[in-house]
């Protein structure tokens, strides 16, 4: 059996009114994947997920499902589904009921009978462990379980699809840690593509096997999770995912991937992200690439403005020259105290200086 | 889902037509009737003339009518607000458990009939009525005190006890609708319980205070009944029992209309005038969120 | 500040008994065994409910007003709910126009539309009947439905509606199935309160009537005579036939609250008005 499920997005692009939400956004979701969109909020994420969904329509462009054209098709002739940030669980009606009512809406003729529906709704009830609640209202769960009820329901027509929207921003730190193995749980079982809207870049990272980095209603960057965060390609996508440091600098000379750079007075190479030769230059570094120099070594010095406490390690934010700093470390500094700071030769990825924010940081 | 121009235009038909031919239509209609007049036969005659205007603009009788008409439909309207405030106030922050059996209390009596409160009124403070038998009973006075029927009193009493359930209501939904940290940040940031009724809360219920404070001035003025059963020989002489008058008793069907409509004009002086001294007052504010 | 909430509970007490004492003097009054209206009421007795309904004028009158009540609900719902519709679900200058117009007729004062019908009628020679009297208690009935289910429908979260169809439902299957019983209370709330107000309603009726006498007409017309015990029992009636119909809505709406298709009963009663 060819595995179905692969979606494909080509030139669209949509508007509300003057503003622009999508802008001639392409992508390939590979069939069975788990892939997410990830982007901070109104960067067109939700929007493209309800295009691909067909609660919205495109201004331009084609979706195309397994390779057929499905732009013009309402959304209950897509055989997609979705499972809602706020649930959207349909109130007067018992979980069993929410979890059936997709059995319910085909043509009379083609509609399963009551036996081979109840047997679906138990089967999925026991998907994702709820096989005890058929019987509630939506207002008698907890926010977990109501979530797990809009996924029961979402897959019962067996979707090759399965468009999620912030599924697990509403609920609580441990349900949304359990919630998501479960998720990826239900994926490896049923093998369905899974489309995963997060603005959640720990999220993103720890479940999908692709992401798809959005900014302004454009795709940044689309790669595996290692990738994103260890070689991002858009000094937007290097901001927004993961922690780090961004230096100011200047690009003395770029050869094949390396760039020759100058940062604070001194010279080291990094990786080029696009850098030209004379021009400015914004570093990433990561708080793992960073250590604290041995006295008087290091590239940088810095002094501790604050340390906080993570369980495994420490996290000091320092202010140095060339602009804020952060770094790990097993052991608490106290505030105030000067240190040095290395990196490794070749640690850091060098983009170029778009714009006047330099510095700032963008930690989540 | 959203609606097709079409279909939406559809659904509306019968809202226009309603608005169009039962309402539009009839006050047109009647603003045309009072341009004309009547003869002896009391025929009215379609032939334009402003005299109806005249007459009431002339005549001293309709200026104390209609300076009593501002001496029942403003106290009404004041006490019925401020009882409502109370009793809504009450009911959003203090009342508790009993919020909800005090709402259906509310809601059972903004049910209570019109003409029942009316006839209870007479009833109660009758010359023979329950208030005086009660007074006496107490050996508080041996006769009766014929103080409280026919008077201006009794129809504000009558009509207040009408409109509470209403405000109440009214004033409810919208403190309500108040975010409940808005109090406590006001206390937090010292301001006295009465500062923060004042300078928050009575603001953001101000669009419904003024709202619910014209409703009931124009109800109120425009009432012909209560006033006939309520109010004595100097007091049940209002724009809306002049105006009933005209088509019920003296048949001047052009004059009533022509009355109508100074008193929708000086219902207008009456909405600007709240607004200014509202707004003065700092109690209604452009931005309410 | 104890001291202060106690104030306010004595205060919102005495309003409660102000708001109920004359409706409960009606209603003592009405089951009063004797014909004097003074303190105490003499013995429990139904001589005036039975002497009310052996006079034809009453029956009739209560015939006229349940009749015209129930077409007023009917009549209200169908084109308030229709327009509620529009309204709430596509927002551009004509429903917001519509929106603030459907107002209007409450915030005249029924004396007003009473004669303007009156025109009207005198021009088109329309003779009064049952149905101008429907016609001005729809007029003043229609305001409040709209407000009532554009209120529920702008309230309720719309992405149901998109997980209906994402799950195969058509727009036809998604109004049947989940927009109707998601704002079926409110519905149903407009439809009491719009019968409620047209069977109490005299201020319009009293213009539009002509000859028929609606309940509350066949009361005024006992009120211009001197006091009689009689009416008690028809203001009773008066009251308890309003009271009676919201109340079974209530229970019912208690009843499905647990679905969570509706607020907590009275609040989106208190909300309508």
């Amino acid at each position: 059996m060819t595995a179905t499920g692969a979606v494909a997005i080509r030139d669209v692009t949509k508007s509300y009114g003057r503003a622009a939400a999508l802008q001639r956004v392409d992508l390939e979701i590979p069939a069975g994947s788990f892939f997410s969109l990830l982007g901070p909020s109104g960067c067109g994420k939700t929007t493209l997920l309800k295009i691909i969904a067909g609660l919205e329509l495109p201004d331009t462009g084609v979706i195309l499902a397994d390779g057929v054209d499905i732009t013009a098709r309402p959304p209950e002739r897509r055989p997609f589904n979705m499972v809602f940030q706020h649930y959207a669980l349909f109130p007067h009606m018992t979980v069993a009921d929410n979890v059936g009512f997709g059995l319910t809406t085909a043509s009379r003729r083609d509609r399963p009978s009551d036996e081979e529906r109840a047997s679906r709704i138990a089967e999925m009830l026991q998907l994702v462990g709820l096989s005890e609640l058929g019987a509630r209202y939506p207002s008698e769960l907890s926010g977990g379980q109501a979530q797990r009820v809009a996924v029961a329901r979402a897959l019962i027509n067996r979707p090759s699809v399965l468009l999620l929207d912030e599924p697990l921003s509403a609920l609580d730190r441990n349900v949304r840690f359990a919630l998501r193995e479960e998720l990826l749980r239900i994926h490896q079982e049923l093998g369905t593509t899974f489309v995963f809207v997060t603005h959640d870049q720990d999220e993103a990272l720890s479940i999908s096997q692709l992401v798809g980095v959005m900014n302004e209603g454009a795709l940044e960057q689309v790669a595996d999770p290692q990738t994103i965060y260890r070689s991002p390609g858009t000094l937007f996508t290097a901001r927004f995912v993961g922690a780090g440091s961004f230096f100011e600098g200047t690009v003395r000379s770029v050869q094949g991937d390396r760039a020759e750079l100058e940062v604070a007075g001194r010279l080291f190479s990094a990786t080029d992200a696009g850098v030209a030769e004379g021009g400015r230059t914004q570093v990433l570094l990561r708080p793992e690439e960073l250590e604290v120099a041995p006295s008087e070594g290091g590239s940088l010095r810095g002094t501790v403005e604050t340390c906080s406490f993570f369980g495994s390690y420490f996290e000091l934010l320092t202010q140095t020259p060339v602009g804020p700093c952060r770094l790990r470390v097993r052991e608490p500094v106290a505030p105030g105290t000067e240190i040095g700071i290395g990196w490794p030769d070749r640690a850091g990825i060098a983009y170029p200086a778009e714009d006047s924010r330099a510095g700032v940081d963008l930690r989540s | 889902m959203p609606l097709s121009r079409r279909f939406a235009a559809f659904l509306l038909t019968p809202l226009g037509a309603l608005l169009l031919f039962a309402v539009l239509v009839p006050v047109a209609m009647l603003f045309a009737f009072s341009f004309f007049h009547i003869d002896a036969l009391l025929r009215i005659v379609p032939s334009f003339t402003t005299r109806n205007y005249a007459t009431v603009l002339r005549t001293q009788l309709y200026r104390t009518y209609a300076l009593n008409t501002l001496l029942i439909a403003a106290p009404t309207a004041l006490l019925s607000i401020v009882g409502g405030y109370v009793l809504a106030y009450y009911l959003a922050f203090r009342a508790g458990r009993a919020r909800g059996i005090l709402l259906i209390a509310i809601v059972i009596a903004l049910m209570g009939s019109y003409l029942a409160l009316i006839y209870s009124w007479r009833t109660l403070s009758g010359e023979h009525g329950i208030i005086n038998s009660l007074l006496q009973a107490a050996h508080l006075t041996n006769h009766s005190l014929g103080l409280i029927l026919f008077s201006r009193t009794a129809v504000v009493m009558a009509e207040v006890n009408f409109f509470l359930p209403f405000t109440t209501l009214v004033l409810f939904a919208s403190l309500t609708a108040i975010p409940s940290g808005l109090e406590a940040a006001a206390r937090d940031l010292g301001a006295s319980r009465t500062m923060t009724l004042r300078r928050i809360v009575l603001p953001l219920s101000g669009t419904a205070l003024f709202g619910a404070t014209l409703f009931v001035f124009f109800l109120s003025a425009g009432d012909y009944i209560t006033p006939v059963f309520l109010g004595g020989i100097g007091s049940s002489g209002t724009f809306g029992t002049l105006i009933a008058d005209q088509l019920s008793t003296t048949l001047n069907y052009p004059l009533g209309a022509s009355i109508a409509f100074v008193m929708v004009a000086l219902f207008a002086v009456a909405v600007v005038a709240l607004r200014v001294a509202m707004r003065a007052a700092g109690l209604l504010p452009e931005h309410t969120g | 500040m104890r001291r202060r909430s106690w104030i306010l509970t004595t205060v919102a007490a005495l309003l409660f008994l102000f708001i109920y004492l004359p409706l409960l003097v009606v209603v003592l009054y009405g089951f009063n065994g004797g014909s004097n209206l003074s303190w105490p009421p003499q013995g429990f007795s139904l001589r005036w409910f039975r002497l009310i309904f052996g006079e034809e004028a009453f029956r009739s009158g209560l015939r006229v007003s349940a009749t015209a009540a129930l077409a007023t609900a009917v009549i209200a719902v169908v084109i308030g709910t229709a327009a509620a519709f529009a309204i709430a679900r596509r927002s551009n200058r004509l429903t917001r126009w519509f929106e603030s117009g459907s107002r209007l007729p409450v915030m005249l004062p029924p004396l007003f539309i009473g004669i303007a019908l009156v025109a009207a009628m005198k021009t088109f020679a329309i003779d009064p009947s049952m149905l101008t009297i429907i016609a001005g208690h729809v007029i003043i009935t229609t305001p409040f439905v709209i407000l009532i289910v554009v209120s529920r429908l702008r309230n309720y979260d719309m992405t149901v509606e998109q997980a209906a169809r994402d799950l195969g439902a058509t727009p036809r299957m998604v109004l049947r199935r989940i927009t109707l019983p998601l704002i079926a209370p409110a519905i149903f709330g407009a439809t009491v309160i719009a019968f409620a107000v047209s069977f109490d309603e005299v201020l319009i009726t009293n213009f539009t009537s002509g000859t028929t006498q609606t309940l509350p007409l066949f009361v005024l017309s006992r009120l211009h005579r001197t006091i009689d015990p009689s009416v008690n029992a028809v203001a009773t009636i008066l009251l308890l036939v309003p009271w009676v119909v919201v109340g079974l809505a209530l229970l019912w709406q208690r009843r499905g609250s647990r679905r969570g298709a509706a607020d907590a009963p009275a609040e989106t009663l208190a909300r309508a008005a």
